[in-house]
């Protein structure tokens, strides 16, 4: 099976670093994965590991202060090196992306309606026809009234109405790539549910990719095939839906899946995972959880833990696997 | 006189907030959206009350009138026995400080020109604290949610998407309130960042009796964190109760939907049908005859139609609005 999958994206040693007082922020170090054609792949992980980063890498909308290095290639093709007008012709088409916030990637003065007609023009159909498609993804996204939506501003709309819009817009475009930035936190799980599987038909139908950002884990146990888990930038454990949930081997995935509420707080407290990430100015030599890590040893401060694999497929970067 | 432990904080009854809709600029026809209506609750000091439901159902809109963001369109909300329409001055002072809230949306929580700093001590400030005060206390809560102090020199923009509601976070926990309403406070937490901000609630809520309303699709957080829960749907309130009644013994034909559309918390269980609410979203704008969850509802008859079921007691503590709850 492995030979024949068809690679779609691959990202090839990809860093990221924002300037910040002091020095460089290094929010994506050295970041290789691959998606391939018509599979859900989960990234998940601390808040700030810099999931959202590699998103915007992807599509090119990092803010432009930024440092970056390493390859993105997309259908074979590398996006760092295409210009803004050809990589405006990949965004959309090729690559959709649904923002983390939508209230801020929403045009505050543009109806709901026209800013998804508008996104259906670029790809050549006309104002009169994009309108009512405009309308016709609206309900499939489940929005209410869907005609009288379509006339509401971002502001009229409840914060789960707007993320539908977002969805709506990337669904317009029909594009190979799906970037889901947590794209239903506002939505309850009835609602959600029907996204989901408005992904998986895309996914099943069309041979589409999704990569699926998100803190959810019930989503993700509803719609990845596989999962990467970020720390502090780097990846840190990559495997199959099944592996990861029910094998985890990497220290923090474990300490992760502990912290889900699974009971009410008369069984007691929930588990966190003591301290906080260090900061990562002109990045550090050791594991970068080391300093949380209850398996911690000497090796872990004094350089980086190579990529061990577990099983095929399932692989992940600590040293002390013994240890646990 | 504030309220003592286990008084209604929160009350109203028969509250309602309507909106107008754009529909164009030469459309005559006027349409209103029914985000809130008719709803009468209490929450009483000390206790934390889960808000779910339909994704559009009125839950924001709920919190921005009890907030005194946005008036309503009939009857009252009293909180701590002000009228938060109407308050006197002397009154609306305290009602900013005793009263803290964190918005849905993440980034729209802080001033975008503002660092993090700035907008956790502004409101401190406001309420006349010395810099140096302001300070200490912006440095104890950022302690106490355990997010690096380095974070305050930087604005929004600068920072994750979870990064900025845990700023707002502590942006509401930093005036001390007394009743907090927090909108989706952990959409955009990674689970063991939302565990220890959850037991940071908890305890604080033992310690200072403080009164919290949490609105959350996250049916997890609501079980973990929650005494009483209230189920939403089309602007009114579907069912009540202890929170551990209403999710192992919903009485509502929506919460039971609701419930069994969860998604599952290990992909080996994943189902090739998942059970969703049929039928289409309901519209607050051509609300349902009768029970307005009726075209949707598999218990569904002709009475269901055309009798709108009250809130009514089915059992110890626990109501909900249907002709013929589960038992
Ligand atoms: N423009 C910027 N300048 C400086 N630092 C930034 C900038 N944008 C992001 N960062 C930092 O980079 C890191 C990664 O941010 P990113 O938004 O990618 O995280 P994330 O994994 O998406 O987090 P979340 O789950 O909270 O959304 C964070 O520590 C953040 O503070
Ligand atoms: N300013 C406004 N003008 C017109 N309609 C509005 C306005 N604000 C909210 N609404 C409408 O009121 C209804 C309830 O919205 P609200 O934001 O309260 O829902 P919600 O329950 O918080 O939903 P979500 O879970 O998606 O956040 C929606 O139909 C929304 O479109
Ligand atoms: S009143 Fe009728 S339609 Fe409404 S929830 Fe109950 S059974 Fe269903
Ligand atoms: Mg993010
Ligand atoms: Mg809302």
């Amino acid at each position: 099976m492995e030979a024949t999958r068809e690679e779609l994206l691959r990202l090839d040693g990809l860093s990221v670093d924002y300037p910040v007082r002091g020095g460089w922020l290094s929010a994506v170090s050295d970041l290789s994965v691959t998606l391939y054609r018509g599979e859900i792949y989960a990234l998940v992980g601390e808040s700030g590991c810099g999931k959202s980063t590699v998103a915007y890498a992807v599509t090119r909308l990092l803010p432009g202060t930024e440092r970056m290095t390493g390859g993105i290639y997309f259908h074979g093709e590398d996006l760092t090196r295409l210009s803004r007008a050809r990589m405006e012709k990949v965004r959309g088409r090729g690559i959709g992306m649904v923002f983390q916030n939508p209230l801020d990637s929403l045009n505050p003065v543009y109806t709901a309606g026209r800013q998804v007609s508008e996104a259906i023009e670029l790809d050549g159909v006309s104002r009169q026809d994009a309108l009512p498609r405009a309308v016709r993804l609206f309900r499939d996204v489940r929005m209410p009234d869907a005609e009288k939506r379509a006339r509401s501003y971002p502001h009229e709309l409840s914060g789960g109405m707007r993320q539908r819009v977002m969805i709506a817009m990337m669904l317009g475009r029909d594009p190979d790539l799906l970037i889901a930035d947590e794209p239903t936190t506002a939505l309850d799980v009835s609602i959600e549910a029907q996204i989901l599987s408005i992904l998986l038909d895309l996914k099943n139908a069309r041979g589409a990719s999704v990569l699926l950002i998100t803190h959810n884990f019930g989503v993700v146990a509803e719609t990845a095939d596989r999962i990467g888990v970020m720390y502090a930038g780097e990846l840190i454990e990559e495997g199959s839906a099944r592996d990861i949930f029910n094998r985890p081997a990497h220290p923090y995935t474990r300490l992760l899946m502990r912290a889900l509420p699974r009971a009410s707080k008369a069984e007691g407290r929930l588990e966190t995972i003591d301290g906080s990430v260090p900061s990562f100015l002109n990045a550090p030599r050791g594991c970068r959880f080391s300093n949380r890590c209850p398996y911690s040893a000497d090796a872990c401060v004094a350089s980086k833990p190579p990529s061990r694999t577990l099983q095929p497929g399932h692989t992940y970067r600590c040293y002390r696997e013994e240890a646990i | 006189m504030p309220a003592a432990v286990g008084e209604p904080v929160i009350e109203m009854s028969g509250l309602s907030k309507h909106f107008r809709l754009s529909s164009g600029l030469f459309s005559s026809n006027k349409q209103v959206v029914r985000a809130v209506d008719d709803v009468s609750l209490t929450i009483n000091r000390g206790e934390i009350v889960g808000l779910v439901g339909e994704s559009g159902s009125g839950k924001t809109t709920l919190a921005r009138v009890i907030l005194g963001l946005t008036p309503p369109s009939a009857s009252t909300v009293y909180v701590d026995g002000i009228d938060v329409a109407h308050p006197a001055a002397k009154d609306r002072d305290r009602l900013h400080r005793e009263v803290a809230v964190v918005f849905q949306d993440p980034p729209g929580n802080l001033n975008p020109r503002q660092t993090a700093l700035g907008s956790i001590a502004r409101p401190l400030r406001l309420h006349g604290a010395s810099r140096s005060q302001a300070y200490q206390r912006v440095r104890d809560v950022m302690a106490s949610i355990r997010m690096d102090e380095r974070y305050l020199q930087s604005y929004p923009h600068q920072l994750s998407g979870g990064q900025c509601q845990r700023i707002a976070i502590a942006r509401a926990l930093a005036l001390e309130p007394k009743i907090m309403i927090l909108d989706e406070p952990t959409s955009a937490l990674d689970i063991s960042v939302q565990a220890q901000i959850l037991n940071l609630l908890l305890d604080l809520q033992e310690s200072l009796s403080l009164t919290y309303l949490i609105i959350t699709h996250d049916l997890n957080v609501v079980r973990y964190v929650s005494d009483r829960m209230a189920v939403m749907y089309l602007g009114r309130l579907m069912e009540f109760g202890p929170t551990r009644d209403v999710l192992q013994k919903p009485r509502h034909p929506y919460t039971q939907g609701l419930l069994a559309a969860l998604p599952v918390m290990n992909p080996k269980d994943r189902a090739r049908d998942k059970p969703v609410i049929p039928g289409d979203p309901g519209s607050l704008i051509q609300l349902p005859t009768g029970c307005r969850y009726h075209p949707r509802c598999p218990r569904a008859t002709e009475r269901c139609k055309s009798e709108t079921p009250p809130l009514a007691v089915i059992a110890r503590n626990h109501t909900a609005a249907c002709i013929y709850p589960l038992d």
